[in-house]
């Protein structure tokens, strides 16, 4: 899906009278990446160097003084076209917080939970949410695999803060492997959890992958490695925000039967990602042979540093 | 000549009064296919979570024109239903209401209380079709008898 429909998907969702504002403003601003819709507050509209707001006029301001206001009833529609008028159908993404639209742009959503015996059992109240806008960069992933190169493509962590670039990065780099980037067309294997990679609709991705590719969407990361390990027989298997000790254990066990990852893990920077436990159980498998940190802000998606490991 | 056009008009009087009657057929019909769909939606529901508007399409796809006010279809499935409601002729008043009650319900909520939905609407349904289905078996027969009479009543006086 091209950025351009995956922009229209998401301004249909919102109100007729913030439509024409919101589709200006993503035509002429190819750097926003965030919208923030929050319960009686201005919509906001993030670029990489910018915060815009949209006024009662529909345009763009700098100043959240005379910006329009969600009402309630206008974030519960919103709310309802998002899950598609099927709330039961996104129960378990909903529970963790997300929802993924068609095209693989996520959608946060910060609301209530119901906790029932420890676990989240349904949210409410819906107060605010976040809709990622997804741009595939082509040449993101050519720097990284060129400095893998030279060790002859071993596993390696991408790290970065939240939108850093890791997810456009770790889609760009499983195109060019599955598409014999390294000499051969490796078989790549993307476990998606969040359908954010690979934006799956009716078995067909919604990016470009490359031609040996095959997409796990929706699985919990562990099942899912392990299921591509056992059926799929990758060379490479590419997951996204890596978090959990027991993510971190299947990717091992994965590396354990052979296959190589490519992974991405949420850290500000090198130095703070050596503080998380999770990194340093990987780093000492001693199969992952670099780490690369991303920027952000006015760095965005650019490689800042990359260490061997 | 004459007999000819008497015959003529009696066959239309019996003709007209048998697609009248028709929408009673209809009517049970549209109650037992919206009665199936209610066990579809269900098992949809529970099995694979799908989407109201993909269980919808799903259900027009394997028994096409059984339930005509769900074609066409777009999201908000509810407001869609109730638009083509007002066209459907064979159900009665209190039937459309049901209809639309359950479609403005299905969806809002997660998959135990969408299930609980479906099974209530159901019982709804079948009850609906146990008033229904011997009234509309009377109320055909009775048609039919009429337009029986009121054809042979014409032919007499014409003759």
């Amino acid at each position: 899906m091209k950025v351009n429909e995956i922009c229209a998907g998401i301004t249909a969702l919102f109100p007729q009278k913030y439509q024409a504002a919101l589709q200006k403003a993503l035509a002429r601003h190819e750097d926003i990446y965030e919208i923030r819709v929050r319960k009686q507050q201005p919509l906001v509209l993030l670029s990489a160097n910018n915060t815009y707001f949209i006024s009662a006029a529909g345009e763009l301001v700098f100043s959240p003084m005379n910006a329009a206001v969600i009402a309630p009833e206008e974030i519960e529609s919103i709310f309802a076209k998002l899950c598609r008028y099927s709330v039961y159908s996104f129960k378990e993404s909903l529970n963790e917080g997300y929802v993924t639209l068609p095209g693989g742009a996520r959608v946060g959503i910060a609301a209530s939970a119901v906790v029932k015996n420890g676990e989240i059992s349904a949210v409410k109240e819906i107060a605010a949410l976040n809709f990622r806008i997804v741009r595939a960069v082509k040449t993101a992933a050519g720097e990284v695999l060129e400095a893998l190169k030279n060790a002859h493509f071993p596993s390696a962590i991408i790290i970065g803060a939240p939108c850093s670039g890791k997810t456009t990065l770790l889609r760009e780099a499983c195109r060019l492997l599955s598409s014999g980037y390294s000499g051969m067309y490796q078989k790549c294997t993307v476990v998606d959890e969040r359908g954010e990679l690979a934006a799956m609709h009716g078995g067909i991705a919604g990016f470009e992958l490359g031609a040996n590719t095959d997409v796990l969407s929706f699985f919990p990361k562990p099942v899912g490695i392990l299921n591509a390990v056992r059926t799929l027989s990758p060379d490479w298997i590419i997951a996204d925000e890596i978090g959990s000790l027991q993510e971190c254990r299947s990717v091992l066990q994965g590396l354990n039967s052979g296959v190589r990852f490519l992974i991405s893990m949420h850290a500000g920077s090198i130095a703070q990602a050596k503080r998380k436990a999770q990194f340093r159980l990987l780093c000492e498998s001693g199969d992952f042979g670099a780490v690369i940190c991303l920027g952000s802000g006015k760095n965005l998606g650019k490689v800042e540093e990359i260490e061997p490991i | 000549m004459k007999y000819f056009f008497i015959a003529l008009l009696c066959t239309s009087i019996v003709l007209l009064s048998h697609i009248y009657a028709a929408k009673y057929k209809w009517r049970v019909k549209r109650l037992e296919s919206f009665r199936q769909f209610l066990v579809f939606a269900k098992s949809e529901v529970t099995y694979v979570s799908t989407p109201v508007l993909e269980i919808v399409k799903k259900y027009d796809k394997l028994y096409a024109g059984s339930l005509p006010f769900l074609n066409p279809l777009k999201e908000p499935v509810a407001a869609c239903v109730k638009e083509n409601l007002q066209r459907e002729e064979a159900l009665d008043t209190k039937q459309k209401q049901m209809i639309c009650d359950f479609f403005a319900g299905f969806g809002t909520q997660d998959e135990e209380a969408s299930v609980r939905l479906l099974e209530h609407y159901r019982a709804m349904a079948d009850s609906e079709l146990q008033t229904a289905a011997p009234e509309c078996r009377e109320k055909r027969k009775l048609i039919h008898r009429l337009s029986l009479l009121g054809a042979l009543g014409v032919a007499i006086l014409l003759i």
